[in-house]
């Protein structure tokens, strides 16, 4: 369950937050004890927003949103009152002793009782305060117990004649076989998948339930769980990644993968969804070799997207993060459409959507519209440090947030990367992005359809230092985009 | 539901927190110690949250030599006082009086 309120400064707010705040933490699966330390980082925030925000309004409003996913919860409260910096209010214990100065207490607090804790000056548009909580599932242990007193055999010795025909069925997955999959992702990975999520069943569950997930599931004839393959519905547009897949070792090399993705595009034709993306990781092929077997086609190439991937028998030290193609599957025909591409990289993406078969036009605008303000939107994932800047509007401040928030990602986050979606429908992204190429950027390439509905240019700036040698691609187009970016990239560094 | 009920007793007020000790509790308080209070007694049983308002309010009250008796405080309490380096002194401030 997401939430958005709206709420004014006046303090008789404070409880009615807090208590709905320590409602939604538990029902996201936040033990009592941290859901009350949580809860208090919040009363503190919107105290301090209270007191010193709007010293000039006698009531002004500010807003709080909470969101979740599976493993982690966040606040994000927003607000437009006077510029502060919480560094310039550390709070000094002695001080507070001697002589009753308790100027940053609060934020103390904040810090201790949060995973993180992070302050966005957007400029005019304002701040935000990013409270963010990871998820602990003490089921997870009661699934070691289990899995120990029933860990499987090493495949190599049990590996059945790949000659040998087996009989299997795969079928869409219903919320009832959420316990199998995460015992299908134990056999065969133990503790290594990068996806936690997928060793709690009460999550796969809530996932299953909520419909984010559609997906497949292969059992033997006897109904053991040999093969998993599910999409994540994205939530601000209709398309989805195929982001889960694994077959018990022992069953490999039978066609049991190729048949679940045939299921799974094809369900995911009858569902109506636009397209299908995948993230592949570039320290091995095999994800690449999948998806463009079923014809998806490299669009982008994300560097330093995760730092997460562990794959058993695949790697051993990976010196870097690691970088992730976006592998792309329109299902649907979309009437032509008109983009307005940035010079640099009019050629690239126009042959992208070439490939994809998905045809445009290029606009001409001599005059863009520009928005009264920005409205930009920023997705922080902690556990990879990185970030997601997503551009809906562009308003005349618009180089000018953006430089204050990557200033203010970079400050406190120590992030690998920080991508920057621009909207290739809006007339105003050639001139703005001449506008804000000094500030680091390179080509990552294109994003069809990521976010409602409409195609974006996605530009990386990337912290953390890389050899690009170690990225490996799969296809000659994927190479094409490496090559453009791998130039930039040495350009910038 | 959060409400503060208070209930004067010659130089001592008592206080009953039903939900948070917050920003707006405080105040409340405040407004309701009148001229020759010197004692607060604070019934926490059923205070679920305290935040830094609540505990630098009850510190100050000891700090600036006025008395503080607190019914089941919470756990959480202390933790603050441990996390604002307040401990050692609240000790002093809350114990004292009780020794004499």
């Amino acid at each position: 369950m997401d939430a958005q309120l709206h709420i004014s400064t006046d303090e008789e707010v404070i409880s009615p937050v807090c208590d709905f705040t320590y409602s939604w933490c538990t029902n996201c699966g936040l033990g009592t004890k941290e859901a009350k330390r949580f809860t208090i980082a919040v009363s503190e925030l919107i105290s301090d927003i209270i007191l010193f925000a709007y010293p000039h309004d006698s009531q002004a409003y500010f807003d709080l949103t909470f969101r979740h996913t599976l493993s982690d919860i966040e606040i994000i409260v927003s607000e437009v009152g006077e510029p502060f910096d919480p560094d310039r209010h550390r709070y000094n214990p002695q001080e507070a002793r001697e002589s009753g100065k308790f100027e940053g207490a609060g934020f103390r607090l904040i810090r201790r009782f949060c995973d993180e804790f992070l302050f966005i000056n957007k400029g005019k548009e304002g701040k935000e305060f990013r409270l963010s909580k990871k998820i602990e599932v003490h089921d997870i242990d009661e699934l070691i117990e289990l899995s120990r007193s029933r860990k499987p055999e090493e495949p190599e010795t049990t590996a059945k004649d790949e000659t040998q025909k087996i009989s299997y069925n795969i079928n869409q997955i219903t919320p009832e076989d959420a316990e199998d999959i995460a015992k299908l992702i134990y056999r065969t990975y133990e503790y290594s998948y990068t996806k936690e999520d997928l060793y709690y069943p009460k999550k796969i569950e809530k996932t299953l339930l909520g419909k984010e997930k559609l997906g497949v599931i292969t059992r033997s004839e006897g109904g053991e769980a040999i093969g998993y393959f599910a999409v994540l519905k994205k939530k601000d547009s209709n398309i989805a990644e195929v982001g889960e897949a694994v077959v018990s070792p022992e069953f490999r090399r039978r066609g049991i993968m190729s048949g679940m993705m045939e299921l799974l595009i094809k369900t995911a034709r009858e569902q109506q969804l636009d397209a299908l993306f995948g993230k592949a990781v570039t320290l091995h092929p095999v994800s690449q070799r999948v998806n463009h077997k079923y014809d998806f086609v490299s669009t982008a190439l994300m560097l330093a997207e995760t730092s997460n991937v562990v794959f058993k028998g695949f790697d051993e030290q990976y010196p870097q993060p690691v970088s992730v193609v976006i592998d792309f599957l329109p299902l649907s025909k979309r009437t032509e459409r008109d983009v307005y591409l940035p010079v640099n990289y009019a050629d690239i993406l126009m042959e992208t959507y070439n490939e994809l078969e998905i045809p445009v036009s290029k606009g001409q605008e001599t005059d863009p519209t520009m928005a009264e303000k920005s409205d930009v939107q920023l997705v922080i994932n902690y556990s990879d440090a990185t970030s997601l800047i997503i551009v809906n509007k562009y308003g005349p401040d618009f180089r000018s947030m953006l430089s204050d928030m990557l200033d203010s990602l970079q400050k406190q986050e120590d992030p690998n990367a920080i991508y920057l979606d621009l909207p290739l429908e809006n007339s105003a992204t050639p001139e703005q992005y001449n506008l804000i190429e000094s500030l680091g950027f390179i080509y990552c390439g294109l994003a069809p359809m990521f976010h409602h509905e409409s195609d974006y240019l996605r530009l990386q700036k990337i912290c953390a230092p890389l050899d690009l040698g170690l990225v490996g691609i799969y296809s000659d187009f994927g190479n094409k985009i490496k090559s453009i970016i791998a130039d930039e990239y040495r350009e910038h560094t | 539901m959060n409400t503060v009920n208070t209930h004067r007793e010659g130089e001592m007020l008592q206080v009953q927190i039903h939900g948070s000790f917050n920003l707006h509790v405080r105040n409340v308080i405040e407004n309701r110690i009148t001229k020759g209070i010197k004692k607060l007694e604070i019934d926490l049983s059923a205070c679920d949250l305290i935040d830094s308002e609540g505990v630098i309010f009850m510190y100050q009250w000891q700090r600036d030599g006025q008395e503080l008796e607190l019914k089941n405080p919470p756990h959480i309490l202390f933790e603050i006082l441990d996390i604002l380096e307040l401990r050692e002194q609240w000790d002093q401030y809350y114990l004292e009086p009780k020794k004499q």
